[in-house]
């Protein structure tokens, strides 16, 4: 016979035969007409209600908020079923019909079942790794989160520098090897076929001569047990074909991007090629069309959303270079600094997003075609598919190119007015403080974010007016609010991401932290004990599903708005998740107002 | 029905030394029984019943925690015909209980509670063909219509409205899911959440 209740969805199929029966045997079902406010804050529960049809909204009435929304095959309320009375208040958005387990019976079942109470018991980094072990089908691409090992390293051999360059080209020869390792006096250097054909043949060195001279010893090196992934990535961003692999201060082998790239089946790389190799602006063009297929691909790889912004912002970062490279005149080039600003400054850009960019002069530049060539310049980025800046921070704008001591009148005007309290100005702060340098003399940047620093230090009042602009959008669900569920989407964006990318972004400030990415911040931040270590993990894996979520809606078609998610479309694993983070945006947000002393948010 | 009505006071007489004499007490609690039987045809006078599902509304409740789900072997073999309907084969209800052994049971799970069904009157006829076979009486609890409570609703509003009482378009248009269609249980859940959904909630629409 057809049972009343589907064992089918996670975590109800953790449950036995014997369980399933003593579940139906006490399970009842529920009906509440629309608006029904039937749990109240600080009762003590008696039911676990999951939905099975309908909408129910988690909320507080004593401050106004909303925290989740719960539909078919949701459930709750999971933290009052041991006893501790509701912490929220709960009412119907829609009509809806509940299937109710008294929470006695819900208990038992939690002791007699160590898969179906871990599931609960679960925080969210775990839950994290639950849902994507459960998706595993998912990860095709697990070979590039293969850590470096001995099974993927290349052997290097040791060689002294006073080996002769007969002797080094024999062991290459013999060994097969591509490369030696040259140790002199502690430094260990790198000798390449081509080092030694240049010693022999342009240097025309006679046989015998130490190779010490002409080994490169200025090596980029990775950790044993990295992500393959890293290794890769370091060697695009440095523009080279090897790199080290270290183990704490010993050399253990050399890893090669051909080796790299035959483990890889994504294209990653060969843009990186393209991009570098592109000698003219179409060339670059075609180069930067094809990144939003990489990420796509890569998403549907299963790869995590840190590798892929990581990259992103890596590939980026080379697009805008290299263009600079093709239209600024090469004299010009060492005196200015090219800086971008916003996600991409941070480096947390998922997709090709505005162009946030700016220019930092140098003090005795002549550049009489300044204006049209930064015309160009942005002209071109919009026909590479980033779209322009709604805020016009970007180059074509008189605004965003300035000299340095420019620059340095604008932060102090802004701290001026920041005091006062204009929001205005804060928020060209928080622009200009999450800036990175990608072309030209990087130098000029350093300084005008030191300035931020030194200019907020012990300002407790402005740093205050400054966090509080995270905790403007009063509830995590506030978009949502009261329509009606049908046609109504979440916003991600503000209702989470910009709460902890602002929080994180003064609590950096307030402690000096120069680094951009909003994940390193509170790593950082964690090391110096702003944050505790649970709390900081829970914000990196929460930020990190803000992110991944944004990215799939971007990527299915139809979706209306860009920053809208539709939480019917999700999971109901999803939606947990989802519902476990906006938890900790929450939390995260009465940290922040009692760290900074900030009242009635 | 008013003729049986008219006779309530001798079948209350009959039942009065039987164990059902509570049957014929005012009803004391606030609960409803939702009921459905599965039979092997749709002629109250000669159908046999199959299964019967039954479960109490409290409140806004239903309580499928104290469920009713009886299978009963008929007197001769399933027709053929009717298989197709209520997916019960002879194999499924063979070494069932009989329908005299059911009859208590059932009786004492309704009580004096009213009887809610759809189709209500097809479900109470067969019972009351058992109830006077074995113990004389008829069931004197108040029937509800589900057709009439929606009928009523619906009709004040959109009074011209041809209203389509098929099960699906019920549930459907109360936005009601349908649990188990077509097993006696599952029907009985399903008429108790429209029953609550037409007591409780908004008006439908059916524009």
């Amino acid at each position: 016979m057809a049972e009343h209740f589907t064992f089918t969805h996670a975590p109800f199929d953790l449950l036995t035969k014997n369980q399933q029966k003593l579940f139906l045997d006490h399970l009842d079902i529920v009906y509440f007409p629309e608006q029904a406010h039937f749990i109240k804050q600080g009762e003590t529960a008696s039911l676990l209600y999951i939905v099975l049809k309908g909408l129910v909204e988690e909320f507080s009435e004593a401050n106004q908020s909303i925290f989740a929304h719960y539909t078919n095959n949701d459930f709750f309320d999971i933290r009052s079923q041991f006893g501790s009375p509701c912490k929220h208040d709960y009412r119907t958005i829609e009509e809806t019909i509940c299937h109710t387990l008294p929470s006695d019976v819900f208990r038992d079942l939690l002791n007699s079942n160590a898969a179906f109470a871990d599931y609960f018991q679960r925080d969210l980094a775990q839950k994290y790794a639950q849902l994507e072990a459960r998706e595993g089908n998912k990860n095709l691409a697990e070979f590039i989160l293969t850590r470096i090992d001995d099974s993927n390293v290349q052997p290097a051999i040791v060689i002294g520098s006073d080996v002769s360059l007969k002797t080094a080209t024999k062991m290459m020869l013999e060994q097969k090897l591509e490369t030696l390792i040259v140790e002199q006096d502690g430094l260990y250097g790198m000798l390449t076929g081509t080092d030694l054909l240049r010693a022999a043949v342009l240097d025309e060195q006679t046989l015998d001569s130490a190779v010490a001279h002409y080994a490169n010893y200025r090596l980029i090196s990775i950790e044993q047990g990295d992500f393959l992934f890293n290794a890769m990535l370091a060697m695009t961003q440095h523009q080279i074909e090897r790199v080290v692999v270290k183990n704490g201060d010993s050399i253990v082998g050399i890893m090669e991007m051909a080796h790299v790239l035959s483990l890889f089946s994504t294209h990653s790389h060969v843009i990186a090629l393209r991009i570098a190799r592109a000698k003219n602006i179409e060339e670059l063009k075609k180069a930067a069309q094809t990144l939003n297929n990489l990420v796509e691909n890569l998403t549907n790889n299963g790869i995590k959303i840190v590798f892929i912004m990581e990259l992103l912002a890596t590939m980026n970062g080379q697009i805008m270079k290299k263009l600079f490279e093709l239209l600024v005149p090469e004299s010009v080039q060492n005196q200015v600094c090219l800086i971008v600003m916003g996600s991409e400054g941070r480096g947390e850009q998922i997709l090709k997003t505005d162009q946030d960019n700016g220019l930092i002069l140098g003090e005795h530049l002549i550049w009489p075609e300044q204006r049209a060539t930064l015309a160009a310049f942005s002209q071109h980025l919009l026909s590479f598919g980033y779209p322009p800046c709604p805020g016009q921070v970007m180059v074509n704008n008189p605004f965003w190119v300035k000299t340095s001591n420019q620059w340095h009148e604008q932060i102090e005007q802004w701290l001026l007015h920041g005091q006062s309290g204009d929001s205005e100005s804060l928020m060209q702060l928080a622009i200009i403080n999450d800036a990175h340098a990608v072309a030209g003399d990087k130098t000029l940047l350093p300084p005008l974010k030191q300035q931020i620093i030194d200019g907020c230090k012990g300002k407790e009042v402005m740093l205050s007016q400054f966090a509080r602009i995270a905790l403007q959008f009063g509830s995590p669900l506030n978009f949502f609010g009261h329509i009606k569920s049908n046609d109504a989407g979440l916003d991600i964006k503000k209702g989470g991401i910009f709460t902890i990318v602002h929080g994180i972004r003064s609590l950096a400030i307030e402690q000096g932290i120069a680094t951009t990415n909003t994940l390193a911040r509170i790593r950082e931040l964690a090391k110096l004990r702003v944050l505790e270590q649970k709390q900081s993990q829970d914000l990196q894996e929460t930020l990190q599903l803000f992110f991944w979520l944004r990215l799939e809606q971007h990527l299915t078609p139809h979706q209306q708005g860009m920053n809208l998610l539709d939480i019917t479309q999700l999971t109901p694993n999803e939606r947990d998740l989802l519902r476990h983070g906006l938890h900790v945006v929450k939390k995260f947000k009465s940290f922040l107002a009692h760290h900074f002393m900030i009242r009635d948010y | 029905m008013l003729f049986q009505r008219l006779l309530r006071p001798f079948d209350k007489m009959r039942a009065a030394k039987g164990p059902f004499a509570g049957l014929f007490t005012p009803c004391s609690v606030d609960e409803v029984v939702s009921i459905d039987c599965e039979t092997t045809s749709l002629d109250p006078q000669s159908a046999d019943i199959l299964t019967i599902g039954a479960v109490k509304i409290r409140g806004n409740q239903v309580l499928t925690s104290q469920k009713l789900s009886l299978k009963i072997q008929p007197p001769k073999p399933i027709n053929q015909d009717s298989i197709p309907v209520h997916h019960i084969r002879n194999q499924d209800i063979a070494g069932a209980m009989s329908l005299e052994q059911a009859l208590p049971i059932l009786l004492t799970f309704i009580g004096n509670r009213p009887i809610l069904g759809y189709f209500v009157k097809f479900d109470i006829t067969l019972i009351n063909r058992y109830t006077e076979l074995y113990y004389g009486f008829h069931l004197p609890n108040k029937p509800i219509e589900l057709c009439h409570v929606y009928y009523k609703k619906v009709n004040t509003y959109y009074p011209d409205a041809w209203l389509d009482h098929k099960f699906e378009t019920l549930a459907d248009t109360l936005g009601v899911p349908i649990i188990g269609r077509h097993s006696a249980l599952g029907d009985a859940i399903t008429v108790a959440l429209m029953y609550l959904q037409l007591q409780q909630g908004k008006r439908p629409k059916l524009m």
